[in-house]
């Protein structure tokens, strides 16, 4: 009886197995790979002035968003030369965030496309969300880069809970 | 109890309610397995690597069940798996909310419904209504039990 069920288990999963194969063939999707590959976004790179103070430019041709240290972000920051955007939840972002970031909700982030054409392409955006686990930033930064063809985009991968350990302001 | 179940033969009920609840839930996924693929890489759980394995197989799996404890082909074998595959549902959507992932949980449609509110609250309705789903498979499952057939 038992040896059956084992049996049907697997003959369940071997089906399953060929129907999502063959569902691959017919996909015809060259992005999407039956071993899927780890996403490592290209970091930024400091220079050093000539009064030895680490500086932060943008690349003049970017390929897909790049990611963002807490140095860069930050220096982006203090210069006011960079617009952070926080792709979490609405809940989340009122209860902390980065100062003067503003709420797009990856989620929900057709409801805010409007607000997303309205932004200015030149631009440098620096979005976040919960660091380490959180995908949210790097989904919302490739509809603004892929989608929405913004030129400067940048994921903050340390989110806020990394600005908020090095005590960085938050609202 | 035992009156009721067997009088509304409960285990039969729990069978089409199950069977149509998996087959719906595996269409959108069969239809759209690279944002189901996407839908699991935002729990965290699984290594990168299997996730488009997993979007392309796990729906068929969930169609096959369903088509079985409808018709009643394998009908031990789908409520086992059956069993296995909420277990695991409310194992991965509870570890994700303890550990502070907002995430929409694609268990029935791979993108987010424009008018749900909060994802949280979503992913507590979604544990719940599995917990329910999985004591219908046991129910299933103890079928004989239950009717008092062999």
């Amino acid at each position: 009886m038992m040896e059956r069920t084992i049996k049907q288990i697997t003959f369940i999963l071997f089906v399953s197995t060929l129907l999502g194969l063959a569902r691959f063939y017919f996909l015809k999707d060259d992005d999407f790979t039956l071993i899927k590959e780890a996403r490592v976004l290209q970091k930024t790179e400091a220079q050093v002035s000539d009064s030895g103070e680490a500086v932060y430019s943008i690349p003049d041709f970017m390929t897909e968003p790049m990611m963002a240290s807490l140095e860069f972000s930050k220096y982006f920051f203090d210069n006011k030369k960079a617009i952070f955007v926080d792709a979490r939840e609405s809940e989340e972002f009122e209860l902390a965030h980065i100062a003067g970031a503003m709420n797009i909700p990856f989620d929900y982030y057709d409801e805010y496309m409007d607000y997303i054409d309205a932004l200015n392409y030149d631009d440098v955006f620096i979005i976040y969300c919960s660091g380490g686990e959180c995908s949210l930033s790097l989904d919302l930064a490739d509809v603004f880069f892929g989608d929405k063809a913004f030129e400067n985009v940048f994921v903050f991968e340390g989110g806020l809970p990394a600005w908020q350990d090095a005590g960085y302001p938050t609202e | 109890m035992m009156t009721f179940i067997q009088k509304y033969n409960l285990p039969l009920l729990a069978r089409f309610i199950l069977g149509a609840v998996f087959i719906y839930a595996s269409l959108d996924k069969i239809a759209d397995p690279i944002a189901f693929s996407t839908n699991i890489d935002n729990y965290h759980i699984s290594p990168v690597v299997i996730n488009n394995l997993a979007a392309l197989i796990i729906p068929w799996v969930e169609l096959i069940i369903g088509l079985s404890l409808i018709t009643g082909v394998f009908l031990d074998s789908a409520s086992i798996l059956t069993i296995g595959l909420l277990v695991f549902f409310i194992f991965i959507i509870t570890q994700a909310y303890m550990r502070g992932i907002s995430l929409h949980c694609g268990c029935f449609k791979t993108a987010v419904d424009p008018g749900l509110g909060d994802l949280k609250q979503e992913m507590l309705w979604r544990i719940f209504e599995d917990i329910l789903f999985l004591g219908l498979a046991i129910i299933v499952y103890y079928r004989h039990a239950f009717t008092g057939t062999k």
